[in-house]
C-alpha cells in the first residue's frame, strides 16, 4: 500500500491540531463519567482521562514541532506534476476524487427510495460512465454485473435482507 | 500432540473445509494481486460472506485469504513494483530489478518456494510452541494480562518505524475510538451522544473496511493509474544456482520472521525489512543487493510468511493480535462467539487444530497454484483500476450492511473511508490505530479487573513476577532502540575523534 509520497507539513500540522483538540475534549469530558469508582477502583472516566491527556500531549507536541519546522511560511502550491497513464493531471484526479466522495453518500441516501442494490448500482454506473468516462454500454454492463453478483451472493446465498426501498415496495419486491 | 494433529487434519480435510480453504487461498491471491487491496482489506471485506458458514470453516477460509494475499502481494511487487501488501514493500527492491532483467519468473518462483518453506517451518514451530504457551498463559491473571496489553502497545510504538511518536499518537487514537459505547466495568454509556447504534461501540470490522478498502480506493483515485511493465515468464523454472543461493536466506528469514511474528503487535512488515537488512549484511554479494539479488527476494518473502503464521501465537493463546490482519481475524472470532485465549486449545481443540492443519493444506495449495498460475494471475493487472474501484466500493458497502443488517454500518464505512484517505495522504500509519482499537477494550477490561483484585490498587501489577517480567520487556522495547542509537552515535563520535587526532 502506498502512502502519500511527501505529506505537506502544514497539512500534518492541521491534523495534529485536530487530534490535540480531540484529546482535550476527551480529557475534559472524562471527569463527568467519574475517574474512580467504589473503593477507589477504576471508574469509567479513567481511561478517557489518560488517553485524552496523552493524545493532547502527543498531538500538541507534534503540532508545535511542525509549526516550528514550517516557521509560519506557507508552502507554494505544487504545480500539476504527476500525469497518470490516461493523461490526467493531479487537479483532474482530485476533481474525480471529490466527485466520488460526494456521489457515494448521495447513493446511500437514495437507498430508502431505490433500494440497496439499485442505489449502489446507480453509483457504479455513475462512476464508470461519468467519472471514469467509460463507454455507456460498458458502464451499464459493469453495474449490471455488480447488481447481479450482489443479489446472488448476498440476497440469495447469504439471505441478507437488503432494503428494497420505496420503489421495491411499490413493485412488490 | 499427535492426537490433536490427527483431529486437526480430520477437521481440515472434510470436503467442505478443503473447498473453502481452496477458495480462500485463490481469492486471497487474487486480492493480493489487485492494487490497493491487502490481506487486512481482503479479510475485512470478505468476512460478511463467511457469516453463514461454520466457525471453523469460516476461519479456515479467512486464514486462506490471509496467506493467499501475502503471495498475491508479491506478484505485483515483482512485476510492477507496486506492493499489494506492506509486508512485500521490501520485495520490490530486488524483485522488480529481477523482473526488469527478464527474471520475473525466477523471482516469483523463489518467492513461492521461500514462502512455502517458511510457512511449513513456522507451522511446525507454531504447533509445537502454541499449546505449551497457552498452558503457560493459563497462569496469567488480570494483572499479567494488563502487562501483556502494555507490551502490545509498547511493541506497536517501538516498531512504528522512524516516527515513534506518530505511531504512539495513532495507537492512542485507536484506544480513544474504542472508548465509545457502554463501559464494560460500570455499564455507563460513553460518547454515544444519545445514539442507540453507538451503545455497542463503533463497529470494528466496518472501521477496517472504511480505513483500508474505501480509504485506499480514494487514495488510488488521487494517485492515478500507473503503467505496468510487460512481464515475461519464459524462465519460470529457477536454476540450481538460484536455489543454492537462496537456501540460507530462506532459513534465516523463516527463523527471524517467526520470532518477530510471535510478538504481540509486531507485524510481518518489520520482519521482512529486518530479514532483508540482515541478508544484506551477511551476504557475499552485497553489491548485487538493490540491482536484482535473488537473496533480496528470498529472505524477506520467507520472513513475512513465517511472521504471518507466527502472528497466530499471540492471537490464539492470549487473544492479543499479532498484526493488523490478525486483529481483523480476532474480530471474526468474536463475531462467531469464540473467545481466543489460553483456554481455547482446551475448549475448542477441533477449531484450533483444524485451523492449524488447514495452514499446512493451504500452503500446499498455494504452492501448487502459484508456480504454474503466476502468469495467469498477472493478467489481472491488465484490468484498468477504473473498472475495479467502483466494484470495490460496491462490495465494501454491501459487505458492511451485511454484517449487522444496519445502515449505520454503511455510514461508519464512509466516515472511516475519508479518515483512512486523509491518513494515507498525511503519511500517518493506520496499523497502530487498528491495534489500539483492538487492544482498547481488552486493556480496559484487564485494568478494571486488576483494580478490583487490588481493591483499587493498580500497583499490584508490580507485585507479580510474571507481570513484572512482561513490563520490563515492554520498557526495554520502548527505551532499548533509543539507548542503542545513542550508544552507536557516541561510539561513532569517539571513532571520529580518534581518527581526527
Amino acid at each position: 500500500m502506498n502512502d502519500a509520497a511527501s505529506p505537506a507539513p502544514t497539512a500534518q500540522a492541521v491534523a495534529f491540531g485536530v487530534l490535540a483538540v480531540l484529546g482535550a475534549v476527551v480529557f475534559g469530558t472524562s471527569f463527568g463519567y467519574g475517574i474512580l469508582g467504589d473503593e477507589g477502583r477504576v471508574g469509567p472516566g479513567l481511561l478517557p482521562m489518560v488517553t485524552g491527556l496523552l493524545l493532547l500531549l502527543l498531538g500538541g507536541g507534534q503540532l508545535l514541532v511542525r509549526l516550528r519546522r514550517t516557521g509560519g511560511v506557507t508552502e507554494p502550491r505544487e504545480p500539476d506534476a504527476g500525469v497518470d497513464v490516461f493523461g490526467r493531471t493531479e487537479s483532474q484526479r482530485v476533481r474525480q476524487l471529490w466527485t466520488v466522495v460526494v456521489a457515494t453518500p448521495v447513493a446511500v441516501l437514495l437507498v430508502p427510495l431505490l433500494g440497496f442494490l439499485p442505489a449502489l448500482g446507480v453509483l457504479v454506473l455513475f462512476i464508470a460512465a461519468v467519472v471514469e468516462r467509460r463507454p455507456p454500454l460498458v458502464a451499464l454492463a459493469i453495474a449490471a454485473v455488480a447488481i447481479a453478483a450482489g443479489y446472488g451472493v448476498f440476497m440469495e446465498f447469504l439471505d441478507v435482507p437488503l432494503p428494497t426501498g420505496a420503489v421495491g415496495d411499490l413493485l412488490g419486491w | 500432540m499427535l492426537d490433536n494433529l490427527l483431529l486437526g487434519f480430520e477437521t481440515a480435510l472434510t470436503v467442505e473445509n478443503l473447498l473453502w480453504c481452496f477458495v480462500g487461498v485463490l481469492v486471497g491471491t487474487v486480492i493480493g494481486v489487485l492494487p490497493g487491496l491487502g490481506s487486512t482489506t481482503g479479510v475485512a471485506i470478505l468476512l460478511p460472506l463467511t457469516l453463514s458458514l461454520e466457525p471453523v470453516t469460516a476461519l479456515i477460509m479467512l486464514a486462506g485469504i490471509y496467506y493467499g494475499c501475502q503471495y498475491g502481494g508479491t506478484i505485483t511487487s515483482v512485476l510492477i513494483s507496486t506492493p499489494g501488501e506492506a509486508s512485500t514493500v521490501v520485495t520490490t527492491i530486488d524483485g522488480y530489478q529481477m523482473a526488469r532483467r527478464g527474471r520475473a519468473g525466477a523471482a516469483l518462483a523463489i518467492s513461492a518456494i521461500g514462502s512455502f518453506v517458511a510457512a511449513i517451518v513456522s507451522l511446525v514451530l507454531l504447533m509445537a510452541l502454541a499449546p505449551p504457551f497457552a498452558d503457560f498463559a493459563l497462569r496469567f491473571g488480570p494483572p499479567e494480562m494488563l502487562a501483556v496489553m502494555v507490551l502490545g502497545l509498547a511493541t506497536i510504538v517501538s516498531f512504528s518505524g522512524e516516527n515513534r511518536l506518530l505511531g504512539a499518537t495513532m495507537a492512542v487514537l485507536g484506544l480513544i475510538i474504542a472508548l465509545v459505547g457502554v463501559d464494560t466495568g460500570s455499564g455507563v454509556a460513553r460518547y454515544t451522544f444519545g445514539s442507540v447504534d453507538l451503545l455497542s461501540g463503533i463497529p470494528f470490522v466496518e472501521v477496517m473496511i472504511g480505513l483500508f478498502a474505501v480509504g485506499e480506493v480514494l487514495n488510488q483515485i488521487h494517485e492515478g493509474a500507473a503503467a505496468p511493465i510487460r512481464a515475461r515468464f519464459r524462465e519460470l523454472l529457477i536454476g540450481r544456482e538460484d536455489l543454492r543461493r537462496s537456501a540460507g536466506p530462506i532459513l534465516r528469514g523463516s527463523g527471524l520472521g517467526f520470532l518477530f511474528g510471535c510478538l504481540p503487535g509486531a507485524g510481518s512488515t518489520l520482519a521482512s525489512f529486518m530479514a532483508y537488512g540482515i541478508e544484506k549484511r551477511v551476504s557475499k554479494r552485497k553489491d548485487e543487493f538493490g540491482s536484482g539479488a535473488i537473496e533480496g527476494v528470498a529472505a524477506p518473502e520467507s520472513a513475512n510468511n513465517a511472521a504471518a503464521n507466527a502472528n497466530f501465537v499471540p492471537t490464539l493463546t492470549l487473544g492479543v493480535p499479532g498484526g493488523a490482519t490478525t486483529a481483523v481475524l480476532l474480530g471474526a472470532f468474536t463475531i462467531y462467539g469464540i473467545q481466543p485465549g489460553p483456554l481455547l486449545f482446551d475448549q475448542q481443540p477441533e477449531l484450533v487444530w483444524g485451523l492449524l492443519a488447514s495452514f499446512f493444506i493451504g500452503n500446499v495449495i498455494l504452492l501448487v497454484l502459484n508456480l504454474p498460475l503466476a502468469p495467469v494471475f498477472a493478467q489481472l493487472l491488465r484490468v484498468p483500476y477504473g473498472y475495479l474501484y467502483p466494484l470495490i466500493l460496491f462490495t465494501s458497502l454491501l459487505g458492511a450492511y451485511a454484517i449487522s443488517n444496519n445502515m449505520f454500518s454503511v455510514w461508519v464505512v464512509l466516515v472511516f473511508g475519508l479518515v483512512g484517505y486523509a491518513f494515507k495522504r498525511l503519511g500517518f500509519p493506520t496499523a497502530p490505530l487498528v491495534l489500539g482499537l483492538v487492544l482498547g477494550p481488552l486493556f480496559e477490561k484487564a485494568l478494571v479487573q486488576t483494580s478490583a483484585i487490588g481493591d483499587g490498587n493498580l500497583l499490584i501489577v508490580f507485585t507479580r513476577p510474571l507481570s513484572v517480567v512482561v513490563l520490563v520487556i515492554a520498557v526495554l522495547l520502548l527505551v532499548g532502540p533509543a539507548v542503542l542509537a545513542r550508544l552507536r552515535s557516541g561510539r561513532r563520535a569517539q571513532d571520529g575523534t580518534l581518527i581526527g587526532s
